[in-house]
């Protein structure tokens, strides 16, 4: 593998960035849709789920990054 | 929908083509320009669209038709348009005295330092006692209205000032030892619209 890295990090790193996509596309989708709703649960919606989720998949490629250091 | 809502949705929507790309293709993360997409895709686009959506909802959260979207805010829109000038919120609403578009929010918002944080922690208040239906029937305030959100605007002008009643009572009302609704006390009155006609600028004379 390039730059001397094991197959198994490679594919958790993978792994992490799967999941840290999945999670902010459900976010942003979420997020979208409490653009076109003028109500005020669509702030809430937009935070929980949509602040959450896509934070969330912001953190955790971060983390994928930070900890995929050599 | 305005510029900024369609901004925010082309970003959104190219973050999410430019996940699929990354994540369909996640071992080019190891090159240079896979990283360089990989943080657009999964840290700067997302950002932008968190940071301009929140943007987005505070703005949003002070428009008056957002605050009468709620079912049981319904009464106090009917109320800003009582014919009779005796009636705060009307003559207000009526004579663009606060900004239409804004027109809850100016009067019932906290001219302080942290105003704004305060107005949206109540205004959190607000949804749940909605959603759970534990709302007040009519709405009330949770604490009496403040002669600052007047003064914001009134203070310091001439009409105001050289009012003979007012004059008086100068001290007391900067102080807030006196209320201005001791005296200007038809506000809303939601529980006896019906006993009042209504304005309606589209009538012919």
């Amino acid at each position: 593998m390039s730059q001397g890295r094991s197959p198994g990090r490679l594919d958790r790193r993978a792994g992490r960035l799967r999941r840290a996509g999945v999670l902010i596309a459900l976010g942003l989708c979420v997020e979208l849709a409490t653009l076109f709703w003028n109500h005020p649960i669509s702030l809430f919606v937009f935070l929980v789920p949509g602040a959450v989720l896509a934070g969330g998949g912001m953190l955790v490629y971060l983390s994928s990054v930070v900890t995929g250091r050599e | 929908m305005t510029g900024a809502d369609i901004i925010l949705g082309v970003l959104a929507v190219a973050a999410l083509a430019l996940i699929f790309v990354v994540v369909g293709r996640a071992e080019a993360v190891a090159t240079v320009g896979g990283r360089i997409a990989a943080f657009a895709a999964l840290f700067v686009l997302p950002g932008l669209v968190l940071l301009g959506g929140a943007v987005r909802h505070y703005e949003q959260a002070q428009i008056t038709t957002f605050c009468v979207s709620c079912h049981n805010m319904e009464p106090y829109r009917e109320s800003l348009h009582i014919d009779d000038p005796r009636f705060l919120p009307a003559a207000h609403y009526q004579n663009r005295r606060v900004p239409v578009d804004r027109a809850c929010y100016t009067c019932h918002t906290n001219y302080t330092m942290f105003g704004d944080l305060d107005d949206k922690l109540r205004g959190v208040r607000h949804v749940w006692h909605a959603v759970w239906r534990t709302a007040s029937d009519p709405v009330e305030l949770y604490e009496p209205f403040q002669n600052g959100a007047c003064l914001a605007c009134h203070q310091g002008g001439r009409a105001y000032e050289e009012q003979v009643a007012h004059a008086r009572y100068l001290a007391d009302l900067r102080g807030g030892t006196r209320a201005c609704v001791m005296c200007h006390n038809l506000a809303h009155e939601v529980d006896q619209l019906d006993r009042f006609p209504r304005w309606n600028p589209e009538a012919p004379e």
